[in-house]
Parts: structure tokens; sequence; C-alpha cells
């Protein structure tokens, strides 16, 4: 009888594991993905805030985020600073005012197919301003 | 003793023991993570709480080098500007609030120094200490 025999077997219970073991270790490396990524950007925020700090300058803050954010993808990095650097009080004498820089970045998931979007990591810093015009 | 002697059901076995590593696994990524995430964010805050007191007792030595061009008034020693008790206090109010806005503990204490030309405001948080300072040509005078 066919059914009785047990050749194959094991290649019948590797089929059957093998999508658990694949799923487990998805889920490691997308837990250490969102790791890193909040990492980077609580690094890149925190450089970039206090490069507002020190110059009160949007670009000068959008480059620093860029650069310390490695090895994140600074194209894919959302960026808010606040208040905007044409507002007051940055658009006047600045010094002793807040500056606040936020920023986002979706970590990728390969499973849009079943509808799950990205994972959203977000980071922010403050610093006090210590430019002066 | 079938049970013991049946070969069927090892699949689920494995697969119980993989899904109970997988979550240890994860369990331990998130747990690291989570500590390197909140030493970083201490470690930033104590920095930018640091950096803020510094800011504010440079103000205060600032306007005191400002204020002594008014010929008539005695010059203050510098020593007793930067570490005045309202500064001392505006700067912990300072180093506080950031510290806070940044995810960090309020400060354990704030001490401003003014020797070897600058000034050196130190502070700790969660038993680190951060220091900030800045040139001061006054702070050189014995």
């Amino acid at each position: 009888m066919s059914l009785n025999r047990e050749d194959g077997q094991a290649i019948v219970e590797f089929a059957l594991v093998l999508p658990v073991l694949l799923a487990a270790a998805f889920a490691i490396a997308l837990v250490a993905d969102v790791s890193v990524a909040r990492l980077a950007l609580q690094h890149g925020t925190a450089e970039a805030a206090r490069a507002g700090a020190l110059t009160n300058d949007d670009d000068a803050i959008r480059d620093t985020l860029a650069a310390a954010i490695a090895p994140l993808d600074a194209a894919r990095v959302r960026t808010a600073i606040a208040p905007p650097e044409s507002e007051p009080p940055r658009s006047g004498d600045p010094r002793g005012s807040l500056l606040v820089v936020h920023a986002s970045y979706d970590v990728p998931l390969p499973l849009g197919f079943i509808g799950i979007g990205p994972l959203t990591v977000e980071a922010s810093a403050t610093r006090r301003i210590e430019w002066t015009p | 003793m079938d049970a013991l002697n049946d070969d069927g059901g090892q699949a689920a076995i494995l697969a119980v023991v993989l899904i109970a590593l997988a979550a240890v696994a994860i369990a331990g990524i998130r747990e690291a993570d989570a500590r390197l995430a909140r030493g970083s964010a201490t470690r930033w805050a104590g920095e930018a709480a640091v950096e803020a007191a510094a800011a504010v007792v440079a103000d205060a030595y600032a306007a005191e080098l400002r204020a002594r061009v008014v010929p008539s008034r005695s010059p203050r020693p510098m020593r007793e500007v930067v570490g005045a008790p309202s500064v001392r206090e505006q700067a912990h109010a300072a180093a506080d609030d950031l510290s806070a806005r940044n995810g960090g503990v309020a400060s354990e204490d704030l001490t401003v120094t003014c020797a070897n030309g600058a000034v050196t405001v130190a502070a700790s948080f969660g038993g680190t200490t951060y220091r900030a300072s800045f040139s001061a040509g006054e702070c050189s005078r014995p």
C-alpha cells in the first residue's frame, strides 16, 4: 500500500516547516530593520537639530540629517522643521528659542500584495537656538 | 507505546520549536533595541540640556561684558556673575526643559565654574555628567 510507505517523509515535513522557518527569519530581519531605522533617525534628528541650533539654516539641517542617517536612504526620509526659517522667531533674532526637527521613514515591507503597507518610524529632537544674526 | 514509536507529527513539533526560537530572538532584538534607543535618547537629551544651560550662562556673561561699557558702573567679578543663583536657576530650568523635550530625565545637579579662561557648565542626568564650555577671557584672571 503506497499510503503506508515512509519514503519522502523528510521532504514532506521540510515542505511543511519551510514557510514557518521563512516567516520567522523574515520577522527577525524586519524587527532588526526597524531597530536600525529608529536608531539612525534618532541620531540624525539630534545631529540635525544641533546643526540648526548653531546655524539657523534649514539647508544645513537637511544636509546634516541626510549625512547622519546612514544606512537609511536619505531620499525617503520626510523632514519637518519647526518653526519654519521664514517665520518668527527664526526670521529675526531666534537665540534662546526652541528648534524642533522631526523625521519619519518608511521601512519597506514586501507584503504589499496582502495589503500590508510599510512601517513608519519617527524621531524628533529639540534644541535651544544659539545662533545670533 | 505507539505514541513513542510513531514518526508522525515531527513537522508540527519542529514548527513549534522554530516559532518559539523566533519569538525568543525577536523579543531579544526588541529588548536590545529599546535599551539602545533609551541610552541614545538619554545621551542626546543630556547633551542638548547642558548646551542649553551653557547658552544661558553665556548670555549672562555677554550681558555683563556689555554692561561694563557704561563708565560709571563698576564691573562685577565674572565668577559672581556666572555663578549667581538666578543664572544657575535659569540654566537649570533650561537644562531640565530641554532634557524633558528630548525624552530625558531631570538633572540631578548643575555646576558652573569660571576658571582657566573658560566657563564650564556640568550637569548630571541619570548618573552621567555632561559638560559644555566656552572661552571666557574674564575667567583667566586669578
